[in-house]
């Protein structure tokens, strides 16, 4: 009997310490955005200062819980908007393991769709768990009550391509000061042709892992940004980032971090101040 | 006991032989050992549901896997061999003994002593059908099963001829399962951790406090060079990694096990224990994370069959020596 009944109390005291910490630590009003390392893929966990969780893809597969089990506070199983650029499997995969393992509050996505069988799993399951579904286009916006905004620059509504990478979803949250550009896998033909309406970009995520498709130089004449962050796969079949791509970064003094050398990456900003963490 | 041990294993022995001499050649394909009873599959569904309702995907399937045997995803499996804790969610034997102890003990206050083991059988039954059949279960049900029957009949220490008469059973069965590994390696376990745990016992470890060690130590001694035999790796962190971790599967279990059965009653009723368990899963899985990253095995490539056999042998000897030993000691006290 003492060998359970010890660890169980053990184990009530770190909760009730774990509870408290994770409050304390929550209630600092901050945003905290992860890029997690999924491999070859794209997904963004992002947690807002009202503690509201948002997830931008899933990545290729189950590996998305992972990071969000790192990162989530350890009772919250709610995610309040999950968001899909575009049905590319590398995007979506992994939100198919999300959404039955969390309680997923709405999916949006683009109106876009792909005969694939991932992506009639995710239909089925977003049907079957009667998740709240929406297809948003350019103009579209989210406002959180703690300040957070989340605007959708592309696609616009009636696009038509062949290419299912032009169709990602272009979107820019803001919080304060701090501007974060999330671009899926748009291409620089439309990417440079989208008004973003902000002098500054903080954190820019490189369309399409950092593939030449995503960016040129007039990318970086007309995006000023900090910080630029490239979701790769290590040693992926495609050599992504491409090293084009790796140079203009360089041309343009823009740093940058790349999630298959340093695993997943860690943003926290009060929207004045941005730091960046290392795991 | 010499005379019934003698007795069951010739029975095998004829088993074997016969089997082996008329057997279908199909029948040595093995098709997917999941269990596949509807009720069985459901009761499942639910309870996994039930433990992510709470809890994030990887430590739910830790609970799982503790209290059900249920597998891990690849990754998390990899982890869990390099540190060597593998057989905590394999379900080891220990679910089924807590099950039976805690079924025969307070079944017994409400029926009669043979109506106590017939239902607690059945629920072992059941249970050993949640956990997909997995030889170790079956192993320790059997078990479990026949020392309270000895009990039954005023028969005591009998933890060796359970152990037996559970071989005998699954082999009389099914005489493929002698070449499964897990059955092997389950056998083996158990059978150091009967002879060499009261060894140990009487050494060094004595203390409480080492019996999660002593426990590993006997059962390692006992599967090693079977490990090393099948797969050329053993990673000597495992000692550690189990001296670290294993306080906390029965805990974990009860907590598991209780949730699983008032969440069949009352979903919300089964939140509290879940949420209990979490800092205990996030520790076990802390600890094995922690220690994967540095996990070396040892790799051998092949080692003969023979040095297993030497090694067995000697360690036999070693044994039955200590016990000689042991017995004399006692009668020189006496």
């Amino acid at each position: 009997m003492k060998k359970i009944l010890i660890p169980v109390i053990l184990s009530l005291l770190s909760l009730i310490f774990l509870f408290s910490y994770q409050t304390g630590q929550l209630s600092d009003k901050v945003l905290t955005i992860i890029f997690c390392d999924v491999g070859q893929g794209d997904a963004i966990y992002i947690r807002t200062p009202g503690s509201i969780d948002i997830l931008i893809d899933g990545g290729p597969d189950k590996k998305v819980l992972n990071c969000l089990s790192e990162n989530m506070p350890l009772v919250d199983r709610e995610i309040e908007l999950v968001f899909a650029t575009h049905p590319d499997a590398d995007h979506i995969a992994g939100l198919a393991d999300v959404m039955q393992s969390y309680s997923v509050k709405s999916f949006n996505t683009v109106a876009e769709k792909k005969k694939t069988k991932i992506f009639e799993t995710l239909e089925k399951i977003i049907s079957e768990k009667k998740i709240p579904y929406q297809e948003i286009t350019a103009g579209s916006q989210f406002t959180l009550s703690d300040g957070v905004t989340i605007e959708t620059k592309w696609p616009k509504a009636g696009f038509s391509s062949q290419d299912t990478n032009e169709h990602s979803l272009v979107q820019l949250l803001k919080f304060g000061n701090f501007d974060l550009l999330l671009t899926g896998d748009i291409t620089y033909q439309i990417l440079d042709g989208l008004d973003l309406n902000s002098d500054s970009i903080e954190v820019f995520k490189l369309p399409h892992h950092g593939s030449k498709t995503g960016v040129d130089n007039s990318t970086f004449e007309k995006i000023k940004a900090s910080l630029a962050v490239i979701s790769a796969g290590k040693n992926n079949s495609y050599h992504h980032p491409h090293p084009s791509v790796i140079n203009l970064l360089k041309k343009f003094g823009v740093e940058y971090k790349r999630t298959d050398k340093v695993g997943s990456i860690k943003i926290v900003t009060d929207g004045k101040t941005t730091r960046v963490i290392n795991n | 006991m010499l005379r019934f041990i003698v007795l069951l294993s010739l029975i095998l022995a004829l088993r074997l032989v016969l089997f082996y001499t008329f057997q279908d050649k199909s029948s040595v394909i093995r098709t997917n050992s999941r269990t596949n009873i509807k009720v069985i599959r459901e009761v499942k569904g639910h309870l996994k549901n039930i433990y992510r309702s709470a809890l994030n995907p990887k430590d739910a399937d830790l609970l799982m896997g503790i209290v059900f045997g249920e597998n891990l995803d690849s990754r998390s499996k990899e982890k869990f061999i390099q540190t060597g804790v593998l057989h905590v969610v394999a379900a080891s034997g220990m679910n089924v003994s807590m099950l039976t102890s805690f079924l025969l003990g307070t079944l017994v206050i409400f029926l009669k002593r043979q109506h106590t083991l017939l239902v607690t059988s059945i629920i072992v039954l059941f249970y050993v059908a949640l956990a997909d059949f997995q030889p170790s279960i079956v192993r320790a049900g059997v078990m479990a099963l026949f020392a309270f029957g000895a009990g039954l009949v005023g028969r005591q220490n009998t933890s060796f001829l359970a152990l037996f008469f559970a071989a005998f059973v699954m082999l009389f069965w099914d005489p493929r399962i002698l070449t499964s590994i897990s059955f092997i390696l389950s056998f083996s376990a158990t059978l150091g951790i009967i002879l060499l745990d009261p060894i140990l016992k009487h050494g060094w470890f004595g203390h409480s406090f080492f019996e999660d060690f002593r426990t590993t130590i006997s059962a390692q001694i006992a599967t090693t060079p079977i490990l090393l035999f099948f797969f050329g790796t053993y990673s000597p962190i495992s000692i550690i990694v189990n001296f670290l971790v294993l306080w906390t599967v029965p805990p974990l279990m009860v907590l598991g096990g209780a949730a699983a059965v008032l969440s069949l009653v009352y979903e919300t009723l089964a939140l509290p224990l879940i949420y209990l368990a979490l800092p205990l899963l996030s520790y076990f899985q802390s600890v094995v994370d922690f220690f994967a990253k540095d996990a070396v095995p040892i790799e051998t490539n092949s080692i003969p069959w023979a040095i297993v056999a030497g090694y067995y042998l000697i360690l036999l000897s070693g044994i039955m020596w200590l016990y000689k030993r042991r017995s004399e000691k006692l009668e020189m006290r006496s």
